[in-house]
């Protein structure tokens, strides 16, 4: 187990994935912040997200 | 007349859906005759429940969007679909944005930016598993707001990061104050040496706010989700922040709130706290505080969200406001809490409980006690307007504050109401005008009832700290001048609640 680092992180830099809401509020409060526009992988089905994981898992 | 829209292969994010849900909702006068979801299984069959899926949008696909609208009749309703598919076209142009680098995936955000260390997830739950574990994989911090992830997935997701020394605080973590910085629904807190550890998000943000506004400060205040104190998970969360904050040289009190753990958890918080290097204040709400109190007689406990607070600042109480006499028709016997805050609607019940045999609920702490019709009050009632059941489809009520408008209205003019209980929230993530449309709701019902000469006890709670960017004054002042009594606490409100009643 591995000593949590967070205490060290004292410049955040944030990836944002979702609400917008949230980019927002951190970069009120100056904090960089990039947005991820993410969309559901493999147009949103299962088997097919399942199959290109177990792919990425073995490679 | 009910009618559907679908538009294929349009992925909408989840706020814009309900952004665009709120506008419809407004311009149909209800927000019972209106959903925009994309077409999950789980979406359909919400839609089939409300009476809104016609039967070829049972067909639709999970990229597919479905529009569903019950107008007067057929023309109103074809009106407001091309009102809503407008909206949703406005929202696909593209922004005027900077030269901000557009990504779509974790890798590509990773690689664009190398020096990110934090992740702040909302997708949807389905998906947001397999994202956060790239995002850990990657060495970045998250915070998990998503719910509906699998306690299978929160397990092995915890387990990473606790491997990696990273923080996976969620799912369902709504809050939380990293290094200074506000995440999620936040706020803006003194720096100080207090830390907070937290697996309620109202309650990390009452505590936190209640620490500041008296003048003593946070260190760091970590969520960890609410599933995290269950048996299954087993604190696995909650341990490894106990553990940042007993190495963490700018926290020399620490505060852990959370409902009541599972028997498991609280043997392993309590062999823990045995070897503890800094005094600790727990407030486990609803909890039997003997056997605690016993095992580890220098734990300060709490039995309410600010005791813990003045515990861990070291005072002794909150300023009361003046309470006016106001005259109750003999039939006006009840408390109705209308509530954006979960665990604040959670401690309301806990304190009214004391006073009262039966306080009825969607979140009640008995069988008998939940209500049978959320939306229809019975006796002594406290709702949690953000429980899942009021949030499918729909913005939570902090972001959307006029969710709650059209029930609060229909509890002040209920002839059995005495006392109406509500919280409004204030900092990142909450509306900006959340304390005027509260007054604005508070002076419409107050205005209804002059015309009967009948009164009712308005009780509001600011969750908010001194800092907020909103204005924590000028929001009590507006409140007041709208005829609400605003207390300071959570606990003060439902208290006086109880003693407004009890006369």
């Amino acid at each position: 187990m591995t000593q949590n680092k967070i205490l060290e992180q004292t410049e955040l830099n944030i990836i944002n994935m979702g609400l917008e809401l949230f980019k927002q509020e951190t970069e009120r409060q100056n904090i960089p912040t990039l947005q991820v526009n993410w969309r559901p992988p493999c147009g949103g089905d299962p088997e097919l997200i399942r199959i290109i994981d177990a792919i990425r898992e073995r490679g | 007349m009910l009618k559907n829209k679908i538009l294929k292969n349009s992925y909408f994010d989840s706020a814009t859906l309900m952004s665009i849900t709120g506008k419809i909702a407004n311009l149909l006068g209800s927000n019972r005759d209106v959903a925009v979801m994309m077409a999950t299984d789980t979406n359909k069959e919400l839609m089939q429940a409300s009476g809104l899926l016609t039967a070829e949008s049972a067909a639709a696909g999970p990229n597919d969007l479905v529009l569903a609208v019950r107008g007067r009749d057929e023309e109103h309703s074809e009106e407001i679909l091309k009102e809503a598919e407008d909206l949703l076209l406005q929202k696909n142009k593209p922004q005027n944005k900077s030269t901000e680098v557009e990504v779509t995936t974790v890798e590509q955000a990773v690689a664009a930016v190398p020096e990110s260390n934090f992740a702040v997830v909302s997708l949807p739950g389905a998906y947001a598993a397999r994202e956060v574990k790239k995002l850990l994989q990657n060495d970045k911090h998250v915070l998990l707001f998503s719910d509906n992830v699998s306690i299978d997935d929160e397990i092995k997701l915890k387990d990473l990061a606790i491997e990696r020394g990273l923080l996976m605080m969620g799912p369902d973590c709504g809050t939380a104050q990293i290094n200074g910085v506000g995440l999620g629904f936040a706020n803006q807190l003194r720096s100080g040496n207090i830390g907070i550890v937290a697996a309620s998000g109202t309650g990390l943000q009452e505590v936190a706010t209640l620490i500041s506004n008296l003048g003593g400060g946070i260190s760091q205040a970590f969520g960890t989700g609410g599933r995290d104190i269950k048996e299954q998970v087993g604190g696995r969360m909650m341990l490894a922040c106990l553990d940042i904050l007993d190495q963490d040289p700018a926290t020399e009190k620490v505060v852990i709130v959370s409902k009541p753990p599972s028997a498991a958890v609280v043997d392993k918080v309590a062999e823990r706290l045995k070897s503890f290097s800094k005094p600790v204040v727990t407030c486990f709400l609803g909890a039997d505080r003997t056997q605690l109190q016993q095992r580890l007689p220098q734990l300060q406990i709490a039995d309410n969200l600010a005791d813990a607070a003045l515990l861990a600042v070291g005072k002794e109480s909150f300023p009361m406001p003046t309470i006016p006499t106001m005259k109750l028709q003999p039939e006006q016997k009840y408390i109705r809490g209308l509530y954006c805050g979960g665990t604040l609607a959670y401690e309301s019940i806990l304190l009214l409980k004391q006073q009262f045999s039966s306080v009825n609920s969607n979140i009640a702490l008995t069988q008998q006690e939940i209500l049978a019709d959320s939306n229809q009050s019975v006796g002594h009632t406290i709702i949690d307007l953000g429980d899942d059941e009021f949030t499918r489809g729909k913005p939570h009520p902090m972001i959307e504050p006029q969710l709650r408008s059209e029930r609060l209205l229909q509890e002040a003019l209920d002839p059995e109401t005495a006392v109406l209980l509500l919280d409004v929230e204030l900092g990142y993530g909450s509306h900006s005008e959340a304390g005027q449309l509260l007054a604005e709701d508070i002076k419409q019902a107050r205005c209804e009832l002059q015309k009967n000469d009948r009164n009712v006890f308005f009780l509001v709670h600011i969750c908010a700290s001194y800092e907020d960017y909103q204005g924590y004054a000028a929001t009590r002042q507006i409140l007041e001048d709208a005829g609400a009594i605003v207390l300071e606490t959570n606990a003060q409100a439902a208290n006086l609640a109880c003693s407004l009643v009890a006369k």
